[in-house]
């Protein structure tokens, strides 16, 4: 079930919300055993099963084994002290995990790619990917390790449920951590339900809008350009830097929309989730930009990859190659595919060079051609993260490189002259159309202001303090009232072209 | 601390944002539908042929009072010249072609149109044999309905999808920006739109529609045309476009099946088989004669029709 789908929005979400409201009234007069509280958990991790299983309901026993089997386990370690019974039970427990995440996501990719390099051949079904595997294998992956280091008890498996399968976060993150969600269980949920259904909603349609009217639109942009690469097409340079441009905005409209909606209907059921996003295309540097752009997947991967591979701390080689390693692991973990195993390579030398020149060098750059330097590069690797294929990618870098000429002078001269036909005949020659001008020349400078200047959107409801917006910053008005309430106007009147969010597939 | 008092106050806050919230979102996005539906009542939206559902209007809107009128989509506007089959048949001759775009429901409009300006002997209605596997024209029907009681015949689901749909508001802002210059880039030529290139034909393409494809919902305006044509004492009959000549071979039990369609309607079908077009005689599409061949299909269709002239 898509968050931005009129069954999730109009049927699902409020269905789910009234009766985890209504359950306080009802257990008003119980005795004390029957907390309603662990009712409202118990509700809210059936209803997350449920709307885990209106995807494909044949994937149930798969999660419901997964938690299964990871609470055990945990379960299983609380009882030992000895150390190497504790580390094996990690073990064991990373092995499941691994073997699920490698059976359903990456088997296909490297049997296919044995079979490239054996000349072999195998017939093998395609295995359908889970959705949200990559998700809750992570979260249960770091739960284990957190419980090997003692760091996190164990509580009712209802509860433990509920962090895997909490619906606003199962199928795309924030990647949460046990200790996050646990302590918000086991305080009564908070009762001030008008303030969270304020700010949970606001935050919501922020992100629905988001995705519906800025990344949807873009992606009418993005798509046909990549498409035509992906035919053999030879893009010229505007319509090349106009196809990663695009995408760069989709990917990130997409992505942070989602998350905005996850922390939204969070805080409606009065539940506070990580941010994911904080501004990641205002970042000044790539390590700057890491730190805004998929928050909980980057720590996750600081936390669980980076460290326990040396961290920094076995010499600077060391540390490069730790970092380079990540990056490739990371990018293999959206996805099993060369393409985002470049994408990840990619942002590891970025990552590399760029603590490479905070060493050799005690020069401060400007924060401004830091910016540029940053955003151009995180352009430049979105192109195979969204390219079908190698080639594909290729033929965008050609593009982008000039490598099929230039047609800068014709594509400016005619927006001096009409807005018509003849303008869009260059688009035309560029390979798009009227409606991908349109886009172009408005969605498209839009959103890249938006991503630049504008706060975001946690950061004008005050939920993250990372900046200050100050009077400008959301408050319970009628003007803020209005204004939401026209994202969200138009978010429902583009209901009739619903795309799914693109870390789905991851 | 908060005290109580405070708190009820914040409570009261948040209870009045949402409120707010709700009853501006309510109002904005009923007013955009308003505004769609209006738009829709009033031709503001931006259709793609609107150009062309114009030119035919003019003609029913002129003085002329035509004995034969055919209705349909493109494959008649490319197959039939109006000027030709007049010299045949000796008889006035209207050729009010739209595009497949307006479907069966556009023509059904066509033809009520016709017969509030004037009564003609024969109404021929042709389409292209693959409308049958396309989904039902609403937004054809909705951009030629008559009034607004025509809106009845939609599924209120269809009313509610497409009243509230940011691209219908969209459509209404090109519609005035093109009446404030743009150009427009579609090209009437020998009374329809002009063709682009031929088709390339591609011997990998897939000529054969089954059964299966066939969309029985279709029927819904087929019928209304039917009883429309009855109740009005309208001589109405029914002739299959032309057809590239693959699809003609490799699609016969499609064909049978949508003739047994048409007929069950209650309308006569004029032609057994659609005129089958060789490769030299295929214009932009498949089902599209080409310029040259124009007035050959017109003699072709004029020997089918001959015996309800």
């Amino acid at each position: 079930m898509l968050f931005n789908s009129p069954e999730f929005l109009f049927i699902f979400l409020p269905i789910v919300f009234c009766l985890y409201r209504l359950i306080p009234l009802l257990c008003r007069d119980r005795p004390e055993a029957l907390n309603s509280q662990d009712f409202q958990i118990k509700f809210l991790f059936l209803a997350s099963l449920c709307f885990y299983a209106y995807w494909r309901w044949q994937y149930l026993p798969l999660i419901l084994m997964s938690i299964g089997t990871n609470y055990g386990l945990s379960v299983w370690m609380a009882g030992k002290t000895n150390q190497k019974a504790r580390k094996f039970i990690l073990v064991a427990g990373l092995l499941f995990n691994l073997g699920l995440l490698g059976y359903f996501k990456y088997a296909n990719f490297f049997i296919t790619n044995i079979q490239h390099l054996t000349s072999t051949n195998y017939n093998l079904d395609a295995i359908i990917l889970p959705i949200g595997i990559s998700f809750f294998t992570f979260q249960q992956i770091a739960y284990l390790v957190d419980r090997y280091r003692q760091q996190v008890g164990v509580g009712s498996l209802w509860r433990y449920g509920l962090f895997v399968t909490f619906f606003p976060q199962l199928i795309a993150g924030p990647i949460v951590h046990h200790a996050q969600m646990m302590p918000q269980f086991d305080k009564p949920f908070k009762k001030d339900i008008w303030n969270n259904l304020a700010l949970g909603s606001t935050i919501f349609i922020i992100g629905l809008f988001k995705k519906i009217a800025i990344a949807d639109s873009v992606a009418l942009l993005s798509s046909p350009v990549f498409g035509a690469a992906q035919q053999g097409a030879d893009l010229t340079f505007v319509t090349a830097w106009l196809g990663a441009l695009a995408y760069t905005m989709q990917i990130y409209f997409d992505f942070s929309g989602y998350s905005d909606m996850a922390v939204g209907l969070g805080i409606l059921f009065g539940i506070r989730l990580p941010a994911n996003f904080n501004s990641p295309y205002k970042a000044t540097s790539i390590i700057d930009f890491w730190q805004r752009w998929h928050m909980t997947l980057s720590q996750f991967l600081k936390d669980y990859l980076y460290i326990p591979l040396g961290g920094n701390r076995c010499g600077s080689r060391r540390k490069l190659i730790n970092i380079l390693l990540t990056m490739a692991l990371g990018g293999l973990w959206h996805g099993a595919a060369w393409n985002f195993v470049i994408w990840g390579v990619l942002h590891g030398i970025y990552i590399a060079l760029n603590h490479l020149w905070r060493r050799i060098t005690f020069v401060h750059m400007p924060p401004v051609f830091g910016w540029a330097i940053t955003f151009v590069m995180v352009v430049i690797a979105w192109v195979p993260f969204r390219a079908a294929d190698l080639d594909t990618t290729i033929r965008l870098y050609q593009g982008m490189a000039g490598l099929n000429g230039i047609s800068l002078p014709t594509f400016i001269q005619p927006v001096f002259q009409q807005l018509g036909d003849d303008f869009a005949q260059v688009f035309a020659y560029n390979g798009l159309g009227p409606i991908n001008l349109w886009i172009a020349v408005t969605i498209l400078p839009m959103s890249i202001v938006v991503s630049l200047i504008m706060p975001n959107s946690l950061e004008w409801t005050r939920l993250q303090s990372m900046g200050t917006v100050g009077r400008y910053s959301w408050q319970p008005s009628i003007a803020s009232a209005t204004y939401i309430a026209f994202l969200l106007s138009i978010s429902v009147l583009k209901f009739n072209d619903v795309s799914e969010f693109l870390y789905f597939q991851f | 601390m908060m005290s109580q008092n405070s708190s009820i106050s914040s409570s009261k806050t948040f209870r009045g944002y949402v409120r707010a919230l709700l009853t501006f979102t309510v109002l904005l996005s009923g007013g955009f539908s308003l505004l769609v539906a209006y738009g829709y009542q009033h031709g503001w939206m931006d259709f793609a042929f609107i150009k062309l559902y114009q030119y035919q209007l003019s003609k029913i809107e002129s003085d002329a009072r035509p004995d034969i009128v055919f209705v349909g989509d493109s494959s008649l506007g490319n197959a039939i010249d109006a000027d030709e089959f007049q010299r045949l048949s000796g008889k006035h001759v209207q050729n009010l072609a739209l595009t497949g775009a307006y479907g069966y429901a556009g023509t059904f409009n066509m033809i009520r149109r016709v017969t509030q300006a004037n009564n003609p002997e024969l109404v021929i209605i042709m389409h292209t044999p693959d409308i049958f596997t396309r989904p039902i024209a609403y937004d054809g029907y909705l951009h030629t309905a008559l009034s607004l009681k025509d809106w009845r015949d939609i599924p209120f689901s269809i009313l509610v999808k497409t009243f509230t749909n940011f691209d219908a508001v969209m459509s209404m802002a090109r519609t005035f920006v093109r009446k404030s210059g743009m150009p427009d880039n579609m090209v009437i030529s020998n009374d329809y739109i002009r063709q682009g290139p031929a088709l390339n034909l591609d011997d990998n393409s897939n000529h054969q529609l089954s059964e299966a494809s066939i969309n029985l919902e279709k029927k819904m305006f087929l019928k209304k045309i039917s009883a429309f044509c009855g109740d009005n004492g309208l001589q109405c009959v029914y002739a299959f476009g032309p057809w590239l000549e693959l699809f003609c071979q490799q699609s016969q039990s499609f064909i049978k099946k949508t003739k047994e369609i048409v007929i069950s309607t209650g309308l006569r079908v004029a032609t057994e088989q659609p005129k089958c077009l060789s490769p030299n005689e295929l214009g932009d599409a498949w089902d599209h004669v080409a310029p040259h061949s124009k007035k050959e299909a017109t003699s072709f269709y004029f020997k089918k029709l001959q015996p309800f002239l």
